[in-house]
């Protein structure tokens, strides 16, 4: 490289620094409008002059304003042949919504198109209701009230037993319950029948309710078998000879309810 | 939708906003894609980009076409269009633009050994007003290439210019302005 050709390069690296940076578009469009305050504006053009690439956007600029004022837009070379192809390109993106066709828009829009296949709808369906139709028809064992032997343990000759005919059933006249204990009953057993329902979260309870509302015993009580029939023993001493109301309920825990009420009178004489 | 077709710009926007049937905005394009293309074939003078810059301003405006009003009085579909066009054009000036500047960051810093001395600045503005007697064709070729530091290929791009005119404008200047400082 020549000394002068060196020194060129300097001058040239010196216009560099000097011209500075670009200003924005919307300058440059302002500028070309006109709309710019007059120092502003010489800053603009003495930047513009030394800048091809703010040349070129001016004369982009210069030519849109042309074109908006409605002037002569000159020949559309091959138009005819890529106008097919092009019309389609913005057809489709219309389309689509004008939505910008990103990566996620994509997937919606493939994702929207698939459900709508009965097949892959039906398949969704039935994840959807899965757990409901869990919730109707519970797979897990049915926990039916468990079979126990009485709470006490009572050998015979220890307890009256007597079998309570409910007098809560209309239409039904029921025979009176008597139970007659034995001088050397420790216990009184009473056997009764409830239909009872083999769900779970189902529970019954027993009360037994004296003279002037005395509750003698209460508590849970669970079938002896699948079916409804009872034993509840009762030891002697609590039940002085008088008459007593059984009232066993039902009570539904899920529901956090009672849902059925039994009761059966008997009276303890000598 | 043949009927779509003696539609005002206003109706088959007022309806696309409200259908988002293609078909409206397919209209519009048959309407104004020549004109739009013809300007940026003026541009560009070259058939691919003008084609880009068509296709670019329709997406943008079936993007943003809430932000049209249709039913101000003064609303001119066309204008909105011209004024996407002109952005789309800048857009990408503006791209090689940033490009430029992260060149120029990361080459030396400006006035690293101090301002230009006194002979410089004579000759910088000597420089200068060469560069304002050049023919404009020619100085945007010399600026594009020598200041802005865009190769041949790019220079065809933004002016689109062939690679012959580009080499003469440029070569041309260039004697031009070795002349005056030889």
């Amino acid at each position: 490289m020549s000394d002068d050709e060196r020194n060129l390069e300097e001058l040239i690296d010196l216009l560099r620094r000097e011209r500075g940076s670009c200003p924005e578009s919307h300058v440059l469009v302002a500028y070309q409008e006109g709309a710019l305050a007059p120092e502003e504006a010489a800053k603009i053009r003495a930047h513009a002059d030394l800048c091809g690439i703010c040349q070129a956007s001016l004369q982009v600029v210069e030519a849109w304003q042309a074109a908006r004022r409605g002037e002569e837009v000159g020949e559309a070379p091959d138009w005819q042949i890529i106008r097919g192809d092009l019309r389609k390109r913005v057809l489709a993106f219309a389309s689509a919504g004008g939505k910008p066709r990103n990566a996620f828009a994509r997937f919606a829009s493939g994702l929207r198109g698939l459900l709508w296949r009965p097949a892959v709808a039906y398949i969704i369906a039935l994840i959807l209701l899965y757990p409901a139709y869990r919730g109707l028809f519970p797979r897990q064992p049915i926990e039916y009230p468990k079979v126990e032997g009485p709470p006490v343990p009572i050998s015979a000759g220890t307890a009256a037993t007597i079998t309570l005919e409910r007098h809560d059933v209309r239409g039904v006249e029921a025979r009176p319950n008597v139970v007659r204990p034995a001088a050397g009953d420790r216990y009184v057993a009473l056997q009764f029948f409830v239909p009872i329902r083999a769900v779970p979260n189902v529970e019954y309870t027993a009360r037994i309710d004296g003279a002037a509302g005395i509750v003698v015993q209460a508590g849970k009580i669970v079938s002896m078998d699948r079916i409804g029939n009872f034993q509840l023993v009762v030891p002697r001493e609590r039940l002085a000879f008088g008459s007593y109301t059984l009232i066993v309920e039902e009570y539904d825990r899920q529901k956090n309810e009672r849902t059925a009420t039994f009761s059966f009178l008997f009276e303890v004489v000598e | 939708m043949r009927e779509a077709t003696k539609l005002d710009d206003q109706i088959l926007v007022r309806e696309f906003k409200r259908s988002r049937n293609g078909e409206c905005f397919a209209v519009l394009f048959d309407r104004y894609g020549k004109r739009l293309y013809a300007l940026g074939y003026r541009i560009h003078q070259d058939r691919a980009r003008a084609e880009d810059c068509v296709q670019e301003t329709f997406r943008r405006a079936i993007e943003e076409i809430d932000c049209f009003d249709e039913r101000s009085a003064g609303s001119n579909f066309w204008g909105w269009l011209v004024t996407i066009a002109e952005h789309v054009c800048l857009d990408e000036l503006r791209r090689m633009r940033v490009r430029e500047d992260h060149a120029k960051a990361s080459s030396a810093g400006p006035w690293e050994h101090g301002g230009p001395v006194q002979d410089q600045q004579a000759m910088l503005s000597e420089l200068r007003d060469e560069l304002t007697r050049l023919c404009p064709e020619y100085r945007l070729c010399y600026l594009l290439f020598h200041v802005n530091g865009y190769s041949y290929k790019e220079i065809m791009n933004l002016t689109g210019f062939s690679y012959q005119q580009v080499k003469t404008c440029i070569q041309t200047a260039r004697r031009h302005i070795e002349r005056r400082f030889r």
